[in-house]
């Protein structure tokens, strides 16, 4: 059973919405371009940025998904979470060893990892930024804790020669 | 012309292109995400934010690298769904000249969820404008910044550069492989396209404008 | 004033395999100085002409590996 939701298109002013915030497809060419763009315009300061930016926009969608779902399980609320992080296409994450204390989550095929290899091969440091954010969101959001106490960074990459890409997620 | 722009952008949004059992949408040779626009606009803002204020003399490199990413965006999405079998069943039976192939890109982009965009004029191989209304990078400027002292919709501005460079530089319609050498060679070209946003809501206008233009060589 | 930090840009510039605008602007970005704009002026500090030379041949590595 999937616990994504359909998002919503207005067709006359071409605008799609999930949980109240806007969505937008885009390739693998132009996500790994603009995060290289970002890395070497900020350099050490990019993953902070690309972290941030992935945890707040992830976490306004997340939190409007909530109230448009009204679910009272946090564990419901991370299944959709990471339903709506397949259904929108950058890969099928486990999230079962997330907890209110935060915890390890998983990712075999990621968008990031899999696009940045296919243009560019391997890079020497992990890629998923947006992924990390995105965790970090889920985590606040199905637990009701202020974003500032959430952090996430990626320990293992696909991008960077590992098996798999694997977070780390801390509440404090 | 004969490009149904309703039917076209009514088919590719009801396509329900989601993730597969990897979590991933392999579709056109690429793949795909239905990203968060409030995502891309916190990213290109809040670098060119920085540089503006810690190293302004770097602000214009800034831009042209967040226009080239349009570039390779176009060049790789719209070249990769222009020679895909959905175009060959949905767009090309309504295609009757040269320019309907950029008819038919703009009716499909207004299935992405970047705003409306409506054609204005096109002059064969010389000159485009397109309108564009609800932009996601104008409107979510200004959610998060005070009116802009310039145009801030860069994506669009590249997209639709490359658009008309692959349709009058790189003539998709022969259906080139899209490969990096292709990719130089039609945007490096002294007579390939370039587009310029002169009117942008982010800067106050009532919607965001562009020409597109050859350079002059 | 800024010989070597001028070889480095036309290095640069002579080797893209692309637009060569784009390479210079990421140079510019990684280095921090508008460097392909304003070489000539800038001295030629050891270090940062050091820089100058990892960063350009980083981005050529880099375009070479791109897939093809």
């Amino acid at each position: 059973m999937s616990f994504h939701l359909a998002p919503k298109a207005d067709l006359e002013r071409g605008i799609t919405t999930l949980g109240g915030r806007r969505l937008v497809f885009h390739c693998h060419h132009y996500n790994v371009f603009l995060q290289r763009t970002i890395e070497d315009a900020l350099q050490e300061r990019a993953p902070g940025l690309l972290v941030a930016a992935g945890m707040e926009a992830s976490r306004s969608m997340l939190q409007g998904l909530e109230n448009d779902a009204r679910s009272g399980s946090a564990a419901d609320a991370l299944r959709r979470a990471a339903d709506t992080f397949a259904a929108q296409g950058f890969g099928r994450m486990d999230v079962s060893g997330l907890g209110v204390g935060g915890g390890l989550a998983t990712l075999d095929h990621s968008h990031y990892a899999v696009g940045w290899v296919s243009r560019w091969g391997k890079r020497p440091t992990p890629g998923c930024y947006f992924v990390a954010g995105f965790l970090a969101g889920a985590v606040a959001v199905a637990y009701r804790l202020a974003p500032e106490r959430v952090t996430s960074r990626e320990t293992e990459c696909v991008a960077a020669g590992d098996e798999r890409c694997s977070f780390r997620v801390e509440v404090w | 012309m004969a490009i149904d722009e309703r039917v076209i952008v009514e088919t590719v949004a009801g396509m329900g292109l989601a993730g597969n059992e990897e979590g991933l949408i392999p579709a056109f040779g690429l793949y795909l995400t239905n990203h968060y626009a409030d995502f891309y606009n916190r990213i290109s803002f809040g670098v060119l934010g920085a540089l503006i204020r810690e190293n302004p003399e770097l602000t214009e490199d800034a831009i042209a690298l967040l226009t080239e990413a349009a570039h390779v965006c176009a060049f790789h999405t719209f070249g990769g769904i222009m020679e895909s079998v959905e175009w060959d069943a949905l767009v090309q039976p309504m295609i009757e000249s040269r320019e309907d192939w950029v008819h038919g890109m703009i009716a499909v982009v207004n299935a992405f969820g970047w705003g409306r965009f409506r054609v204005a004029q096109l002059l064969p191989g010389e000159r485009l404008v397109v309108e564009l209304r609800d932009s996601y990078e104008s409107c979510g400027y200004l959610e998060s910044y005070p009116q802009a002292d310039g145009p801030r919709c860069y994506l669009a501005n590249g997209g639709l550069a490359g658009l008309m460079n692959l349709v009058y530089q790189g003539d998709i319609t022969r259906r080139p492989a899209l490969t990096e050498d292709l990719y130089r060679e039609v945007f490096s070209h002294p007579r390939s396209f370039r587009s310029r946003e002169h009117l942008c809501a982010a800067k106050g206008d009532s919607h965001c404008e562009f020409v597109v233009e050859r350079m002059q060589g | 004033m800024g010989k070597e930090l001028v070889q480095v840009v036309e290095f640069v510039r002579g080797r893209a395999r692309g637009t060569a605008v784009v390479e210079l602007a990421r140079l510019n970005l990684l280095v921090g100085r508008a460097l392909s704009r304003n070489a000539e002026s800038i001295p030629d500090d050891p270090e940062l002409v050091a820089r100058a030379w990892v960063c350009a041949r980083e981005i050529l590595e880099h375009e070479r590996k791109a897939r093809r």
